[in-house]
């Protein structure tokens, strides 16, 4: 057993050059084998013996074939290997003995290297790292857009979901989710919110994941079935690992629902922070069948493309369906919308590239303005160093090797750059999440990976020549007499490249330049966005969500009952001016779009009307937020159900609606929308 | 011309085929110490040239099978070894006579 060789060492070995294996490692390990050592020393040995075969097989690689049959292998290791070797520490000393310029120029280097390897992590992070899908390529989204192109990425209708189900044919199914908060009980002494999502039947095999326990959802447990998947996370964390846990009862929203399956963490880029998913996507709680039916969108649709179906096909495909639901469903609130499919990781990450690739231009050109200012550093350092070149000529160094060994200063400098720079980079991306996570779909930590390490290494050598490779150039080029003509002026009197000096300053001064007007910019930018009224006052504001549980209050009449009670007790509360209820709060992306059209005159159909963002809210809303009313009335507690429709309207849409200067707020219709629902109520 | 280590290889050789281990041992014995490697890559870059020919042999050792790489010179070796060996002895010849004057 102690001969045993592991697999990953073999195949190390297999990847040597030409015969390399069956010459220099089988003998080698053969010969170890002999000595009998215990099997911790055998494999030490063997692993030290595999970087020897490699060091003698890159010394091999580095001597010409014809040199190397005349030389011995004594001569051999005194080749190439020991001038590169001399060369680094030489490189080294000389850094050494200028503590001051080498500090400087590592640390330029390790913050523009650092940002770098901080915007490659994202990268990686956001567009290379594969998503836990199977065949991720081919999975897909499908997104309503209004025609005006100006509200983009509407969820759907059940209506508009079954229908493309039922039509498609670029997809092999389509599935349909949609987040929901739930309340668990009955698991510990308090009540705990679940994030979930509703989903239908097929959802886990359309993205191709298993489980890892138990089974995902079976056909036709969509409609409601008690039945629940859970994830990994909710497994490890609320059920503490039970080995029991498929089979159990969990108590969501007041009903029991028996755990079938548990499946591996989703990413939270995709699903967010969800831990459960119900198979009940078609019956949205607080949403009657027929407003359901009337088009209230709140799918979220995924496809997975047919192997011989183009992105392009399923595009031209969702587009026909559009148009064709539209003409056959003009009644619905979301007939109008063109519907666009994606892809899963466009649709994921769409809205950041344009940043992430300014980012990475921003910091490429740091990078550079560190280069120039390494470069113009390194060249009166190399003129100051021209006694030396010159003596060194004489003595019969040539051209090339007084090259490299400026070369070699100044990619030991930028390898000292790039090793500071990915410590810069852990510690920017320790707190990235803290500071991005809201406006980056992240999955887990950025870490920095071998992919990573490998473009900042590149980017490292890179830099290296590029701010070595004129510098050493200029300084290798003067003549002996001229050196030490020059030499007893000292650095000034020398001929120096000063116009190249210039050019490098002069890059350095307008890249900076650049860079500091895209900063201004973005600083203005960022100060005219704080000073933008949002139409409310949020000083002294507190927002709660609450959700009610479909089973304790089935009906829209037990549900307001509820939130009466609710406002009543809020109101009568010590510390507390006033209180209202709205569904969603403002600017954090939770709105209903509903179409809309004046009442008066000759009413367009629905899919002519305009979209627009609606909010149900309860009387005093207005005058919690702060929101003044320039026109008419805010709602009043006889705004109730059986009186009649009424909403309030911003001053944008009453100058779209109502050209002329008035701004009362007059009947228009959108009769059934969402607001006047809640207007009412 | 071969140098001195590949002088010592191939003359050990001269007698008989040999493993590996026992050139090694050689070496050894005249100051030249190589780890595995290094001395297994040397003696195959003396089979590229042409001068030694390797092969593996196994035998059972305690149930277990243990290769081992042999090497024998060929008849170029030979040559080689016999041309390095005359100029080594008409040089020791010349500079002998000057340092007896």
């Amino acid at each position: 057993m102690s001969d045993r060789v592991p697999r990953l060492l073999t195949r190390l070995a297999r990847a040597l050059p030409d015969a390399g294996f069956a010459r220099v490692w089988e003998p080698s390990l053969e010969d170890l084998r002999a000595e009998r050592r215990s099997r911790a020393e055998f494999l030490w040995r063997a692993v030290v013996m595999l970087a020897e075969c490699y060091r003698v097989a890159l010394s091999a690689a580095l001597i010409g074939p014809r040199r190397r049959r005349q030389m011995e292998p004594q001569a051999e290791a005194i080749g190439m290997m020991d001038t590169l070797t001399q060369d680094a520490r030489y490189a080294g000393r000389m850094l050494l003995k200028n503590p001051g310029f080498t500090s400087v120029a590592v640390l330029a280097l390790a913050l523009s290297i650092g940002a770098n390897a901080v915007i490659f992590s994202l990268i990686d992070n956001l567009f290379v790292r594969p998503l836990p899908y199977a065949h991720a390529d081919s999975l897909i989204r499908l997104w309503g857009h209004s025609t005006d192109g100006r509200q983009q990425r509407l969820p759907a209708s059940v209506p508009k979901f079954e229908y493309l189900r039922r039509s498609q044919e670029s997809s092999v199914a389509l599935a349909a989710d949609s987040g929901l908060l739930v309340a668990m009980t009955r698991l510990g002494d308090q009540p705990q919110r679940v994030s979930a999502s509703i989903v239908t039947d097929n959802y886990f095999d359309v993205l191709g994941v298993p489980p890892i326990a138990g089974r995902t959802f079976l056909q036709g447990e969509e409609d409601r079935a008690p039945v629940v998947v859970i994830t990994r996370q909710f497994w490890v964390k609320r059920l503490l690992s039970d080995p029991n846990a498929v089979g159990r009862t969990l108590t969501l929203d007041s009903r029991p629902y028996t755990v079938v399956g548990i499946v591996d963490n989703l990413p939270a880029s995709d699903v967010g922070p969800v831990e459960a998913f119900l198979p009940m996507p078609v019956s949205l709680s607080g949403l009657t069948p027929e407003l359901r039916q009337r088009g209230i969108g709140y799918l979220r649709i995924t496809g997975r493309l047919n192997p011989a179906v183009t992105i392009e096909q399923a595009r031209a495909e969702a587009a026909i369906l559009a148009e064709r639901y539209r003409d056959e469903n003009r009644e619905k609130a979301d007939s109008s919308l063109r519907e666009i499919a994606i892809r899963i990781r466009e649709d994921l990450t769409g809205n950041v590239r344009p940043a992430i690739l300014m980012l990475l231009a921003a910091v490429a050109l740091v990078l550079l303005i560190a280069c120039s200012n390494v470069a113009n550093l390194l060249t009166a350092r190399f003129a100051g160093r021209r006694r030396e070149i010159a003596l060194r000529a004489a003595l019969g160094a040539k051209r090339a090797r007084i090259v490299r060994l400026f070369l070699f200063e100044s990619l030991l400098l930028s390898a000292l750059g790039a090793i500071a720079g990915l410590g810069v980079a852990r510690l920017c991306l320790d707190i990235l999440p803290a500071l991005g996570a809201t406006n980056l779909p992240l999955d887990g930590n950025v870490t920095i990976t071998p992919a990573v390490l490998w473009a900042t290494a590149s980017v490292a050598l890179a830099t290296g020549v590029l701010m070595g490779i004129y510098p050493a150039l200029q300084a290798a080029r003067p003549s002996a007499s001229d050196a030490l003509k020059d030499g007893g002026r000292g650095v000034s009197g020398a001929r120096t490249p000063r116009r190249v000096r210039s050019v490098l300053v002069a890059c350095q001064v307008s890249l900076s330049l650049m860079l500091l007007v895209g900063a201004a910019l973005l600083i203005a930018s960022f100060a005219n966005l704080r000073r933008q009224e949002p139409g409310f006052d949020p000083t002294r504001v507190l927002t709660a969500d609450v959700s009610l549980p479909a089973s304790r209050y089935p009906d829209a009449s037990a549900q307001q009952q509820f939130r009466q009670r609710l406002l009543d007790a809020l109101r009568v509360s010590p510390g507390i001016e006033s209180a209202a209820l709205g569904a969603g709060v403002a600017l954090t992306g939770i709105d209903w779009n509903a179409p809309f059209a004046r009442g008066d005159g000759r009413v367009p159909p629905l899919h002519e009307r305009l979209l627009g963002l609606t909010r149900s809210v309860s009387p005093g809303y207005f005058a919690t937020m702060s929101i003044p009313v320039v026109g008419g009335r805010d709602f009043s507690e006889h705004d109730a159900a059986d009186s009649p429709r009424v909403i309030v309207i911003s001053q944008s849409t009453a100058r779209k609606l109502f050209p002329t200067p008035t701004r009362s707020a007059r009947p228009s219709s959108p009769a059934r929308s969402a607001a006047a629902r809640a207007a009412r109520s | 011309m071969l140098t001195h280590l590949q002088f010592i290889v191939i003359g050990a050789l001269l007698a008989d085929e040999q493993s590996g281990k026992d050139v090694r041992r050689e070496l050894k014995r005249h100051g030249v110490r190589r780890t595995a490697p290094a001395f297994y890559q040397m003696m195959s870059r003396l089979e590229d040239a042409g001068w030694i020919d390797g092969f593996y042999t196994q035998e059972v050792v305690d149930a277990q099978i243990i290769k081992e790489r042999r090497y024998r010179v060929n008849p170029a070796g030979v040559r080689a070894w016999n041309s390095t060996r005359d100029f080594y002895a008409a040089v020791a010849a010349r500079f002998d006579r000057v340092a007896h004057v």
